[in-house]
């Protein structure tokens, strides 16, 4: 980095991005934190109504039982009646019956000797304020423990005939349920306070990128270039703004040079011939040598690939907003009118969606080629919008699959407009530069998004959520029109996007083994685990395991952080030791086998090895897949040909995502959720063992040929 | 202007999604304790009705219908006696014809139109949240292990939105304030960053000016003068050269 992009604008980015990030965090965190003792203290006196209903029905019970004559220490089933209630009613610790000596005679949840000891040292005010909780110490049960742990215990007493005093009921709640239920809350207040740092930072790009970084970085590229003895041009573009004034200070430099080269230059044409003619030579010379009279705009050329960062970022974030519970929501909404059964019909609507998505891809990419980024970019908003408002209101399945449909093809439009701004703003040098520009914005959606939707549908339900993601996409359209408005026409003949470059190509890549082993065997797996299990099995398994939509959209997050962190690791591993083949291998078994112990525990943890499974074994393979796919194509096809087959095996991967929950709901039919999980993850292991075989088998043969 | 142009352009924005971040916060707070506050008062009022509903069904289970229960109308008015917060109790025949009632007329009122199909053909628990009360409806089992009714219990909302109040008062004083305190040291934090890039930029801009327009051989402060050097320098051979090639042709 050169000291005028550290003195003109490197530092003082910096500096706005610590500061407005310190602000938020310690705005929230401070609020949280002062809020939570408070509100966590607002629960108890409902937990402890809830003791006292508890105690009083269960003093009734008993009472009837002592009316019919059975002495107190005789009565029977008291154990098997209360552990029915502590598994019925949450939050209870434990349950007790005791004589009116403290002497307890039933007790569950508890040891009754540890009770026994607490009840006798708090025993006077327990006696003097019945029906009202007494915060108790009770030691640990075991001689070994020397834990003590408190309850509120609330008692009140069991009489016989309505009159006389037999008994005591004991009611204990544990303080700690009401901090496990804010603990809940902490983790919301977390992943909102994650979601909107990186929100926050996004949006800041965006506006530093327009107002403070993209001028300064033009005067940069300009003092650069003049440095570098290059005086071509004055500032055309409306150079106002920040930069003003270095770009006429700069302007004025280059007018003084130009203007004494014009002067010299009519003074030459002035002169006789022969002598001109020499003079005009020397002058071409300095002319070519400082770039003098040559119209060119520094701030032009400095096209903006960050600006499509914050567009690309909205319309991800709204359509993953739903990724927690729209399996969920599906099932709801197809209950009622689908003739399937809920396992296929909530799985059928998303893979209309990524079907839709992968197969407009093409003709969306062409599209926007042809009628510029900005109106795509628009028309894809507004798809998008459509789709996921008629997504939000409709109760009907056959509207849901064409909702899902337009929405599919909105996100496929709002895709290829990014990445086709993307390719028209950035050369062969600063492409890859521009793309991770791109995929950035996407992983940052891919982190925060499925968080915020399953907070949001905790407190707004699903429906809400859907209309935030509308409202967003909406809200993508006025930013579009003013950040892409240089952009806006047609982009002509540019260089076209690679997904729409799937019909071009001499050699079909289809006829190409190894493209065919790894597009097969391991990508469309790949992709069936990633929207079988991740997008479509995950949210219905963790929702039958009882875990909020909060909770589920904290799962979700995993597999992007995962990849987010892991990816540049094993691209760097693979271009390193050139271990791409491995890597794909290794990833497809890592996925697979990750998916198995669910099979022995089914349980939420399971779900989450399976996740951290998966976004390691894609991590692992997604780059890998790609380079291979191109190192394969290009060893026996004309180079040129490598992009169009990238277009062919993304559509094909594609595809492969798409019949994923379809798979996934068919296998859930007949399995049940939990069992299709394993039954994925075996057919991710067994194809790819046959794609190593395959690919073991090809080079063998291959060398049998050159031998 | 261009200070407090550039501040505004960068303060809006960064105050928007700080104050935005903060409430959506609060909210999330209030949204989620009123949650977690539902579920406990949901959890008691299923227990209370489950033992009311007991006690109902010792009589349906001997094989009578609903309306022959003797003490059904002495076990409610009990129940609503014991429990305050219940608002009204009612006991309806498999058709939803109230036979039982207490407390106050009218308990179903709220309860969605189709809730007979819900609670007594398929046996489902109707847990329906108003803007004026809890409404339980549960369906009553007989002998045959079919529905032979259904009970609605009215819980009042008073506790609820009292504990819902103490927390909007509690939230909204301490929200408030960073809100407050987060727009004023951010618009502060701000505009003194705007204007020390501001500062720096100009920096450089006058050593610009003074180096070249002014020709002067000391540079302003300190980087600036590395930053604008060079392009002075290469600036001025440029100019030379061409004057060099202007006087060769005097000459001629």
């Amino acid at each position: 980095m050169t000291l005028i992009r550290k003195q003109l604008y490197v530092i003082a980015a910096r500096s706005f991005f610590v500061f407005t990030l310190l602000l938020m965090l310690v705005s929230q965190a401070g609020v949280s934190i002062t809020s939570w003792p408070e509100i966590k203290g607002k629960l108890v006196p409902e937990l402890d109504r809830k003791a006292l209903s508890v105690s009083t029905s269960l003093s009734t019970k008993i009472a009837r039982a002592l009316d019919y004559g059975v002495p107190l220490e005789e009565l029977s089933g008291v154990d098997i009646f209360f552990d029915e209630v502590l598994e019925q009613t949450e939050g209870i610790s434990y349950l007790a019956l005791s004589k009116l000596d403290g002497t307890v005679i039933f007790s569950r949840g508890i040891d009754a000797k540890a009770l026994e000891q607490g009840l006798l040292t708090s025993f006077e005010v327990i006696t003097s304020t019945l029906g009202n909780p007494v915060v108790m110490t009770v030691m640990g049960s075991t001689a070994s423990s020397s834990t003590t742990r408190s309850y509120r215990n609330t008692a009140v007493k069991v009489f016989q005939q309505e009159e006389i005093e037999k008994a005591l009921v004991h009611v204990g709640f544990d303080p700690g349920y009401a901090e496990r239920k804010v603990s809940d809350l902490k983790y919301d207040v977390a992943i909102v306070l994650f979601a909107s740092l990186l929100i926050g930072f996004e949006i800041l790009l965006a506006v530093l990128t327009g107002n403070f970084i993209g001028p300064l970085k033009a005067v940069a590229n300009r003092i650069d270039l003049m440095t570098c003895g290059n005086f071509s041009g004055t500032t055309t573009s409306a150079s106002g703004g920040i930069a003003a004034g270095l770009n006429a200070r700069l302007d004025r430099i280059i007018r003084q040079i130009n203007e004494s080269y014009s002067s010299t230059f009519e003074a030459a044409r002035r002169l006789p011939q022969s002598a001109a003619q020499s003079a005009a030579l020397s002058l071409k010379s300095i002319s070519e040598r400082f770039h003098i009279d040559q119209v060119t705009d520094p701030q032009a050329i400095a096209g903006d690939v960050v600006r499509i960062r914050i567009l690309t970022f909205i319309f991800m974030f709204a359509s993953m907003l739903s990724r927690p519970f729209l399996p969920v929501y599906l099932s709801e909404i197809v209950d009622s009118s689908s003739v399937l059964s809920p396992e296929l019909s909530s799985s059928i609507p998303i893979t209309v969606y990524l079907a839709c998505m992968a197969l407009s891809m093409p003709y969306a990419g062409r599209w926007s080629d042809r009628h510029g980024r900005r109106n795509s970019y628009m028309l894809g908003a507004l798809l998008m919008a459509a789709g996921l408002l008629s997504t939000a209101l409709t109760g009907n399945f056959w509207v849901l699959l064409v909702s899902r449909a337009v929405e599919g093809i909105g996100y496929a439009v709002l895709f290829m407009s990014c990445q086709g701004y993307v390719v028209d703003n950035t050369s062969a040098e600063n492409r890859s530069q521009g793309v991770a520009t791109f995929v950035s914005a996407i992983m940052v959606s891919e982190v925060c998004a499925p968080a915020v939707g399953g907070v949001l549908a905790d407190s707004m339900g699903f429906s809400g959520v859907l209309i935030v993601a509308t409202l967003l996409s909406l809200f993508s359209l006025p930013l579009a029109w003013k950040l892409l408005s240089k952009n806006g026409s047609a982009s002509g003949p540019k260089e076209r996007s690679q997904d729409s470059k799937v019909s071009t190509g001499s050699r079909s890549p289809l006829r190409n083994s190894r493209f065919m082993a790894i597009s097969i065997f391991a990508a469309i797996p790949a992709k069936i685990l990633l929207s079988g299990f991740l997008i479509f099995l995950t949210p219905v398994v963790l929702a039958k395991f009882g875990s909020s939509t909060s909770e589920i959209g904290r799962f979700a997050i995993t597999y992007g952080i995962i990849a987010l962190v892991a990816m540049p690791i094993f691209s760097m591993i693979g271009d390193r030791y050139q271990c791409h083949f491995q890597l794909v291998i290794a990833g497809g078994l890592v996925s697979g086998i990750s998916m198995l112990p669910i099979a022995f525990e089914p349980s939420s943890r399971m779900v989450l090895l399976g996740i951290l499974g998966l976004g390691l074994g894609q991590a692992m393979s997604i780059s890998s897949q790609l380079t291979l796919i191109s190192r394969f194509v290009q060893a026996v096809d004309d180079p040129e040909n490598a992009s169009s087959a990238l277009g062919i095996f993304r559509l094909i991967e594609r595809i492969g995502g798409a019949l994923g929950p379809v798979i996934a709901g068919i296998i859930a039919l007949r399995m049940g959720p939990v069992g299709a999980i394993p039954i994925l993850g075996a057919v991710m292991v067994s194809s790819t063992i046959f794609c190593l075989m395959i690919i073991i088998w090809l080079r063998k043969r291959d060398e049998r040929i050159a031998q | 202007m261009k200070l407090k142009n550039l501040s505004l352009k960068i303060t809006l924005p960064v105050l928007a999604i700080a104050t935005l971040a903060i409430a959506f916060n609060g909210y999330l707070s209030y949204a989620k304790f009123q949650k977690h506050l539902t579920q406990v008062e949901m959890s008691r009022m299923r227990f209370s009705v489950d033992d009311i509903r007991a006690n109902l069904e010792i009589g349906l289970r001997l094989g009578l219908p609903v309306k022959a229960i003797a003490n059904a109308q002495e076990i409610i008015t009990f129940a609503a006696r014991k429990d305050s917060s219940i608002i009204s109790v009612g006991v309806f025949d498999h058709t939803g014809e109230p036979l039982f009632t207490t407390g106050r007329e009218g308990s179903v009122t709220s309860a969605p139109e189709n809730w007979r199909a819900s609670v007594i053909k398929k046996g489902k628990t109707l847990e329906i949240i108003t803007p004026y009360s809890f409404l339980v409806l549960v369906p009553l089992q007989g002998i045959t292990e079919d529905y032979s009714g259904a009970m609605a219990i009215q819980y009042s909302r008073d506790m609820h939105d009292k504990t819902m109040r103490e927390v909007l008062e509690a939230l909204v004083p301490k929200n408030s304030a960073a809100i407050i305190l987060s727009i004023l040291i951010g618009a502060l934090g701000v505009h003194w960053l705007v204007s020390k890039a501001l500062r720096k930029i100009s920096v450089i801009e006058r050593s610009l000016e003074l180096t070249y327009t002014k020709n002067s051989t000391t540079p302003a402060t300190d980087n600036a003068g590395e930053i604008v050097q060079p392009i002075i320098a290469v600036a001025r051979r440029a100019i030379q050269e061409i004057r060099d090639t202007g006087k060769e042709l005097g000459q001629k």
